[in-house]
């Protein structure tokens, strides 16, 4: 059963009860919620998504819960918990669906160490698999929302997540979009669901992108790693793709891990495998359909 | 522990060094300290003759002006030198008896 199969009163029943158990790839969420917007956002947004059996197994049981009291009626707060235990702050209400997505990763980050996870958007084309990495503001999850929306497979927005193989598996969750770049994907979203955008002090604008079915459908094939492309945001740059030094790559990548000094010699294993079966490049950009149009070109067919 | 005055180096007893060398450049993990080094030519010819066989900073200067056909000049020695205390910094190389 999916998500969409459900009625609307009955995913607002199994958010309130805790009985809304979502499989997003290898995990499974038990949601528990009454906060709004998520009774009305998450069946658009994971429409597509299984969900798992009332009493199958739980990796990470979540509840998005108003306290009682002062904090709860006058400040607006809600508590993000996992397995019934506080790991953080509580935030506004109006954030409530950007933390809602920000918690599920927080979860694999903190717990998924089956996985050496990346800070990179991975996505998969003719089975092998792209990753895009960079600082924070280089437009990985814009590029990344674009070409999924343009027939490259989402694996994930948030996380590469290399297994014991050294094959990149996949999450397909919605992709988070901030700013300019929410109109920007918007214009190219043909028919796929845009949330609602929710205003931080931290990082302003902040909506997610609904994945192509076909991403959430095929999110148990797994890909090769193909290509690790390091991206650069440069307003008025002309479209530039260099190689880039394996070695430096490797480095940068490890540092930006969420988990690659905690994993010790088979983290070194896993990157070296996965840095090795890739073509690292650098590329700048400042035009979005420019860019879009070099991965669905001679140079990204294959490896 | 009293330290020779000119000692002699090598990789930590206790560490075990992985590598992956991409053309001139590598990178090193070290099973002592968990932690990931990238390395040049000079630095990774370096480390591997630490790894292999103690020696002081005069045979390290001696084996990189071989290896990579340099000058054993005072550049090279003070770049020897720089290495040496660097990779003592990072944990990876230790002080030790002549004979070991």
């Amino acid at each position: 059963m999916r998500v969409g199969d459900l009625s609307a009163s009955e995913i607002t029943q199994r958010l309130a009860s805790g009985r809304f158990r979502l499989r997003t790839g290898p995990f499974t969420y038990a949601v528990r919620t009454n906060i709004a917007p998520l009774p009305a956002v998450i069946p658009q947004l994971y429409r597509d998504f299984p969900l798992a059996e009332e009493d199958a197994l739980v990796d990470f049981p979540v509840n998005l819960v108003q306290p009682s009291g002062v904090r709860g009626w006058l400040l607006r707060e809600v508590d993000f918990l996992l397995g019934g235990h506080f790991h953080f702050e509580p935030f506004q209400r109006r954030l409530a669906l950007p933390y809602f997505e920000w918690g599920l990763n927080w979860c694999i980050s903190q717990h998924a160490h089956q996985y050496l996870l990346l800070h990179a958007a991975s996505l998969e084309r003719h089975g092998r698999g792209l990753l895009i990495a960079g600082h924070s503001g280089a437009g990985k999850s814009t590029l990344a929302a674009a070409l999924t929306l343009a027939g490259w497979r989402l694996l994930s927005d948030e996380f590469a997540m290399v297994d014991a193989a050294g094959e990149l598996a996949a999450l397909a969750r919605p992709i988070s979009l901030k700013n300019e770049s929410i109109e920007l994907v918007r214009a190219r979203a043909n028919g796929n669901y845009l949330g609602p955008a929710s205003h931080s002090p931290r990082k302003g604008q902040i909506a997610h992108l609904q994945p192509p079915r076909e991403s959430v459908e095929r999110v148990g094939e797994r890909a090769q790693p193909g290509w690790l492309v390091m991206l650069h945001y440069q307003p008025g740059s002309k479209l530039a793709l260099a190689p880039l030094s394996k070695a430096q790559t490797m480095m940068h990548v490890a540092f930006h891990s969420f988990n690659y000094g905690l994993l010790g010699s088979d983290g070194f294993s896993r990157l070296v495998q996965l840095i090795d079966q890739s073509v690292c490049l650098r590329l700048t950009y400042s035009d979005l359909d420019e860019a879009v149009g070099l991965f669905n070109g001679d140079d990204f067919k294959r490896p | 522990m009293s330290v020779p005055q000119t000692p002699h180096w090598r990789v930590r007893k206790q560490a075990q060094l992985r590598w992956q060398t991409w053309g001139d450049e590598s990178v090193v993990f070290s099973t002592l300290t968990g932690d990931t080094h990238y390395l040049d030519l000079l630095a990774s010819t370096g480390l591997r003759l630490l790894e292999r066989q103690s020696c002081q900073i005069t045979e390290l200067v001696e084996h990189l002006a071989a290896q990579l056909e340099i000058d054993a000049d005072s550049q090279l020695q003070r770049y020897a030198e720089q290495l040496v205390e660097n990779f003592a910094a990072l944990g990876l190389i230790e002080a030790c008896d002549p004979c070991v």
